[in-house]
């Protein structure tokens, strides 16, 4: 049977043109009238039973965004459905590879609408992200995410989110070409203005491998943030060969806070939101023990200091056992130290258990020796007690 | 283009024999444009025609021609928007229904097409022209609305999904309030744990309030008479009697009973089954002018050992500021 048509659409249009404009309030920090937004009232329409709105909507959408396939394929669904002749998501072209992924990437915006980010918590990687850096990026792959966290009055507040893709092949990257986006803790290690249009207008490459990465055995280079083509809005979720994806007008509106060798991007599988008491605990709990290091170094008894290093640690060529013999031998000449430690940041590695990342600036001085540094540790929490695995200076680049 | 001059002839002709619409004086104009796009001046030939639409909305011919030149000009947005200015006045005609539907395939298309970066090489669409006048009615609308739910089932958008989003959006989003506030079953359950906004929206059940007395919502209903039914609805599926008949309009008389007696019937019979559910599916909005609005949906009515589906039609008008029915009948 032939299916006719929604009559009314004309003046709903017209209505739902100006609703769209003077509705301006949102507790997302998404724009109302970013692309996204439109998207997912699209999709509501939809799911209202209302045609015509969403037909409107979508109107909207690909007139503000017509390089957005998402949006492109939705209204194709809309307009099908007005002739009776669409039967599934992408209606006649839902053979087609790329198909899966605009509905991955459907899925992925309209959860975060459904769910949003928490308000009040923060993810648990945060525990004191670096004072002199304006921004932290955190990643959350599974929900295809970055969340933009400023400072604020010396606490870390969400200053938006944004739609992003990652591997072909997931997170956990272990090797060059392996299609997957890396898990962990990264610097933004430079600025790319001239890229292949490919990767949009802009890139950030990041620190990886970072000591961590290298540490582990882990290699592969050219893990970068940037952009899309400059004829497609946004990928698919699981489009890059490792990179960090996003829309060109999300990473353009961004990038003002990028700070090379300051910024960090925490790369996550499932962010953990937590509480300020949380973060407060386990960073006073790591504030200690870095304390009681500090202490028991300047106090040149060695037993107690290499107590605070785990039979895992490994830096470099040296392992425990090359570190003690070292240290025992540097010991002997000294008659006095003195630690300090500033501008300390402490970031939980995700995709480890109970594994942080400890920066500061090292003012060591000695009847011996004196020198400032800045030194990156790796605590791991070991039967109720923070130990260090690694010692070293960050690797930038 | 033969076949299209050849159209825009006949067309022209059916208006030198029949004249069917417009004033006389019309018809002479519009011969004329047609003549001009026959003669390939097709966007003077437009602006007449725009004209003539502004001059007389109710001009379907003119609609239809306006559509057919923008849709081979490449506009087919403005095209979709005239058939659909046409199908307010005349939701009934099945040549502009056909148009509209071959305008929506092409734009399904070419929004396919953009969305998997495939372009494909596409004659400009030319629309059917009739030789005579085409009045045949169109029905059963039913299912377009299911067939793009079950594809967004079949993107694998999950329930909870679903009611969380909804629950959100209901948050942020008063216009959304106002569409869902109205629907039975899940959605409102889902909405009456939601914000203050969506519980002011969907009064408790049996409570009745200002609002509910008045049936709907007053600024939901001035709005949207689709809105209006679903809230009529939902009055008779909490057996809300007196929501149910504060939906009629006060002059509402059912064929062959009083309005005392009715009433008395209905309270009968909409408090007497332990449960009833009636659901509105793929409502349909007639605006036939500022006060008149016609809504045309599948009605699934159930209760125990029951299940009726039926077309219905209803018409609503306004009345003090908030839509009510003034007629309810069975469509075809």
């Amino acid at each position: 049977m032939r299916r006719p048509f929604k009559r009314a659409m004309f003046f709903t249009g017209l209505c739902c043109v100006s609703w769209v404009l003077a509705s301006d309030h949102h507790t997302g920090a998404t724009a109302p009238d970013s692309a996204e937004s439109l998207l997912v009232r699209t999709l509501d329409a939809i799911r209202a039973e209302r045609l015509d709105l969403a037909l409107a909507r979508s109107d909207t959408l690909v007139r503000r965004q017509p390089d957005f396939r998402l949006a492109q394929l939705v209204r194709g669904d809309i307009l099908l459905a007005q002739t009776g002749k669409l039967d599934r998501f992408a209606g006649p072209r839902s053979t087609d590879p790329r198909a899966g992924g605009l509905r991955d990437e459907a899925r992925a915006r309209l959860r975060r609408y459904a769910q949003g980010p928490p308000q009040d918590l923060i993810p648990r990687n945060l525990l004191l992200p670096p004072s002199d850096a304006e921004a932290v990026l955190v990643v959350d792959s599974r929900a295809s995410r970055l969340y933009v966290f400023r400072q604020e009055a010396g606490e870390w507040k969400l200053d938006g989110d944004h739609y992003v893709s990652i591997g072909r092949k997931g997170t956990d990257k272990q090797s060059e070409g392996d299609q997957r986006t890396p898990l962990g803790v990264y610097t933004l290690a430079g600025r790319i203005d001239h890229v292949d249009p490919y990767y949009g207008k802009v890139a950030f490459p990041l620190n990886y491998p970072n000591e961590w990465d290298v540490r582990e055995g882990r290699h592969g280079h050219g893990i970068w943030i940037h952009g899309t083509p400059l004829s497609t809005y946004s990928r698919p979720p699981r489009t890059s060969n490792g990179c960090v994806v996003l829309p060109n007008e999300d990473l353009q509106s961004i990038q003002p806070l990028f700070q090379t060798g300051k910024t960090e991007v925490v790369v996550s599988d499932s962010v953990a939101w937590v509480g300020r008491d949380e973060i407060d605990s386990v960073r006073q709990s790591l504030e200690r023990a870095l304390d009681s290091w500090k202490t028991d170094w300047a106090s040149n008894e060695v037993d107690r200091y290499l107590s605070h290093y785990s039979d895992e640690f490994r830096a470099g060529d040296q392992d425990l056992q090359s570190w003690e013999t070292e240290k025992r031998r540097v010991a002997q000449g000294k008659t006095w130290i003195k630690v300090g430690c500033t501008h300390l940041s402490i970031m939980m590695v995700p995709g480890e258990t109970n594994l942080a990342v400890v920066d500061f600036d090292q003012d060591y001085q000695s009847n011996n020796l004196s020198n400032q540094m800045r030194k990156r540790q790796y605590w791991r929490l070991e039967n109720g007690a923070w130990k260090i695995v690694f010692e070293g200076t960050p690797k930038l680049s | 283009m033969k076949s299209v001059s050849i159209a825009w002839l006949s067309i022209a002709m059916v208006f030198i024999v029949a004249s069917a619409h417009g004033a006389g004086g019309g018809s002479a104009t519009l011969q004329g444009a047609l003549e001009m796009a026959r003669d390939g001046r097709k966007t003077e030939a437009l602006g007449i025609l725009r004209r003539l639409t502004a001059e007389d909305s109710s001009n379907l011919d003119a609609w239809n021609g306006q559509a057919a030149l923008q849709a081979e000009l490449g506009d087919l947005d403005g095209a979709r928007i005239s058939l659909e200015h046409a199908l307010v006045v005349r939701p009934d005609v099945a040549v502009l229904s056909r148009n509209l539907e071959k305008i929506c395939s092409r734009q399904a298309r070419l929004a396919y097409d953009s969305a998997f970066g495939t372009p494909s090489r596409l004659e400009p669409l030319s629309l059917e022209l009739p030789t005579e006048p085409s009045l045949a009615p169109v029905v059963d609308r039913s299912g377009e609305v299911d067939s793009l739910r079950l594809a967004l089932v079949s993107a694998n958008l999950q329930a909870r999904e679903v009611s969380a989003l909804r629950d959100s959006l209901a948050e942020r989003d008063r216009e959304i309030v106002r569409l869902e506030s109205a629907r039975p079953g899940a959605a409102s359950a889902v909405m009456a744990s939601a914000s203050p906004v969506a519980r002011a929206a969907v009064p408790a059940v049996r409570s009745p309030t200002p609002a509910r007395r008045g049936g709907i919502s007053a600024e939901g209903s001035r709005s949207d008479p689709i809105q209006a039914v679903k809230a009529w609805a939902k009055a008779w599926s909490d057996r809300d009697v007196e929501a149910y008949i504060a939906s009629y309009a006060a002059d509402y008389h059912p064929a062959g009973l009083s309005r005392r007696d009715w009433e008395e019937q209905r309270r009968d019979r909409i408090r007497t089954p332990g449960w009833i559910k009636v659901e509105v599916v793929s409502p349909v909005l007639h605006r036939s002018g500022p006060d008149r609005a016609e809504v045309v949906y599948r009605q699934v009515y159930q209760t125990q050992g029951v299940r009726l589906t039926s077309k219905k039609r209803i018409g609503l008008t306004i009345s003090q500021g908030e839509w009510k029915i003034e007629e309810e009948k069975e469509a075809r």
